[in-house]
């Protein structure tokens, strides 16, 4: 299958009074046409910056990105594309109706067709009875479910998702996953970030992993993840002990250590930490979460800052 | 072409339901009643329809030019700031077609507004001479390309400044290009023999758009003769401005990041 969307070296650094902020730096990879890809990192690590190379509103410093080899930005590759903002106020004084119209207007469609297009759209978000109502009038959710409606009333071939879930209540969450799931099985390629882990390990076939600028890892859930099931060790400690094996073990949530081990090591990694050691917190089998993976990845001194 | 329509539409919609013409329509109520500010009994009529041409005429252009400032450094900053513009340019949009969507979308606003205060001023003269006098239309369309040229160029300056700076250098515009040759020749040179003065504000005059051809107000009030051909050449002088603050426009907004 061909790549829906291809990074090649692209670097991007904002120059502002206070100096020069590196946002991207040389980032590469590639999503496969008609599956989900999930792009994760810590907050500033570079995802909206990413997302707006591709959608055109930012120029790259370096390298090139395209989407169905069409070069970003330009109209052919926009033409392809559906994008929801990370935070955007929309033309408030309008009715949900008449800006999606207006979308739907730019993205080609007229007359009939149009406003059956808008009606699909606002149905599936499940705005279709508050479409006359101003979008001054919407809730923070209602306004993310409008802003989904928008990306999706072109008929894109791909969708560009900025924070997805942001602002929607669980069941608002779990129906745009299941929409997005069903836009995939009509060929649909979907490109999104997102805090929320658990999520992108759900529905994606492919993610990466981004921070400060630099893709950690990039693929298929499988080769992120690794196939096989390991024993997930999560323990306590009392002290961190000053030889502690870092490629083994990494931080899991609130101070705790993890590891992914076989069973005769990881009995052997337990008594490595001798009196260290205040619980074992839980072990069983499992394939390595995205989660930890992520924490493992993103991992710094500046923890507290980059908390999800 | 198509596009460029849709977004016309968008922001000239969003201008009326910011309720923007609301002070069109207090202007328009004032020179409406200009017959009971005006004493036409201890003037005459003659002088009435005189003083309240001039009055009127100039009430109309300030008014236009403050409007045309005031919504062309806000309206593109505005979009940027609440990041309205990003669905937008995400679609098959160029930004070049952006700009002009604004732009016709500012010019459709000025030209109702112009129209319905020329139509407030007619019928407040014509209340009192008994004459629909259409050549009042001539000054009020002049004066209303005027208000379009300060637009483009206020606007252009928008794309890459703020509010507040693109309104001081539209109003700066306004100021230097609306200044007579008469005002630099007799004031600064004669006057105060400020020879630097009058360099700087003749070199700032000639790069800049020239005004005053705009203003046929005196013409139009006190009955003096002009060529009409002078009207296609106001126009032809409005567009090649307009047209030039759109490139400008298009270049420093084209790679701009957003
Ligand atoms: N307009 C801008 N001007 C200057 N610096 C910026 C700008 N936008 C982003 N940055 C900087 O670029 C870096 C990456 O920001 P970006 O918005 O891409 O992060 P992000 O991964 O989307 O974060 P979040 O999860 O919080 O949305 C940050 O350090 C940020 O401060
Ligand atoms: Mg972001």
């Amino acid at each position: 299958m061909s790549d829906a969307i291809q990074f090649r070296g692209v670097r991007k650094t904002y120059r502002t009074r206070r100096g020069e902020i590196p946002a991207l730096k040389g980032i590469n990879f590639s999503v496969k046409s008609g599956e989900i890809f999930g792009f994760a990192g810590p907050n500033g690590a570079g995802k909206s910056t990413a997302i707006k190379i591709l959608v055109g509103l930012l120029m790259p410093d370096e390298g090139d990105c395209s989407i169905f080899s069409q070069p970003c930005g330009t109209r052919d590759a926009k033409k392809m594309l559906g994008y929801l903002p990370e935070v955007t106020l929309y033309h408030e004084f309008m009715s949900a109706q008449e800006l999606l119209r207006v979308h739907a207007g730019l993205a080609g469609f007229r007359g009939k067709d149009r406003d059956e297009r808008c009606h699909r759209a606002l149905e599936r978000v499940g705005l279709s009875e508050r479409k006359k109502s101003r979008l001054s009038e919407f809730s923070k959710g209602m306004k993310q479910r409008f802003g989904i409606a928008q990306a999706i009333v072109g008929e894109p071939k791909l969708l560009v998702l900025d924070e997805l879930t942001s602002g929607l209540d669980p069941q608002a969450q779990a129906s745009l996953l299941e929409l997005l799931a069903e836009l995939r099985s009509q060929g649909l390629t979907i490109f999104f970030s997102s805090h929320h882990l658990a999520e992108i390990e759900k529905i994606c076939d492919s993610v990466a992993i981004v921070h400060k600028g630099e893709i950690k890892a990039a693929g298929s859930m499988n080769e992120v993840l690794g196939k096989e099931k390991k024993l997930r060790v999560e323990v306590q400690v009392h002290e961190e002990p000053a030889n502690l094996d870092q490629k083994l073990w990494s931080k899991g949530k609130s101070g705790s250590l993890v590891a992914y081990l076989d069973e005769e090591a990881a009995g052997r990694a337990i008594r490595d930490l001798e009196d260290n050691l205040k619980s074992v917190v839980s072990a069983h089998s499992q394939r390595r979460s995205l989660e930890d993976l992520f924490l493992e990845l993103t991992e710094s001194k500046t923890r507290a800052a980059n908390t999800l | 072409m198509m596009e460029t329509l849709i977004l016309t539409h968008l922001y000239f919609l969003g201008s009326v339901r910011r309720q923007v013409h609301l002070a069109t329509l207090f202007l328009g109520t004032i020179l409406f009643m200009l017959p009971s500010y005006i004493n036409a009994f201890s003037l005459g009529i003659n002088a009435f329809e005189r003083v309240s041409k001039d009055f009127g005429l100039t009430l109309i252009g300030y008014f236009g030019i403050a409007m045309a400032i005031l919504l062309a450094s806000t309206s593109i900053p505005r979009d940027l700031e609440n990041r309205s513009i990003y669905p937008v340019l995400a679609r098959p949009v160029r930004r070049y077609q952006y700009l002009l969507a604004h732009y016709l979308a500012l010019v459709a606003l000025l030209a109702c507004s112009y129209l319905f205060l020329g139509l407030c001023l007619s019928a407040a003269v014509s209340a009192l001479t008994r004459q629909i006098d259409l050549t009042l239309f001539i000054a009020v369309f002049t004066s209303f390309l005027q208000a379009c040229v300060m637009g483009a160029i206020t606007s252009a300056v928008s794309t890459v400044a703020s509010p507040a700076l693109a309104g001081t250098v539209g109003a700066f515009v306004f100021l230097v290009g609306s200044l007579p040759g008469a005002f630099i020749r007799f004031f600064l040179v004669e006057d105060r023999d400020n020879q630097f003065a009058a360099a700087l504000a003749t070199g700032l005059k000639s790069a800049l758009p020239n005004l005053a051809v705009f203003s046929l107000k005196d013409p139009i009030v006190h009955d003096i003769t002009f060529n009409h051909s002078y009207i296609f050449a106001l126009i032809g002088y409005a567009l090649v401005w307009v047209a030039l603050s759109q490139v400008v426009a298009g270049i420093l907004f084209g790679r701009r990041d957003l």
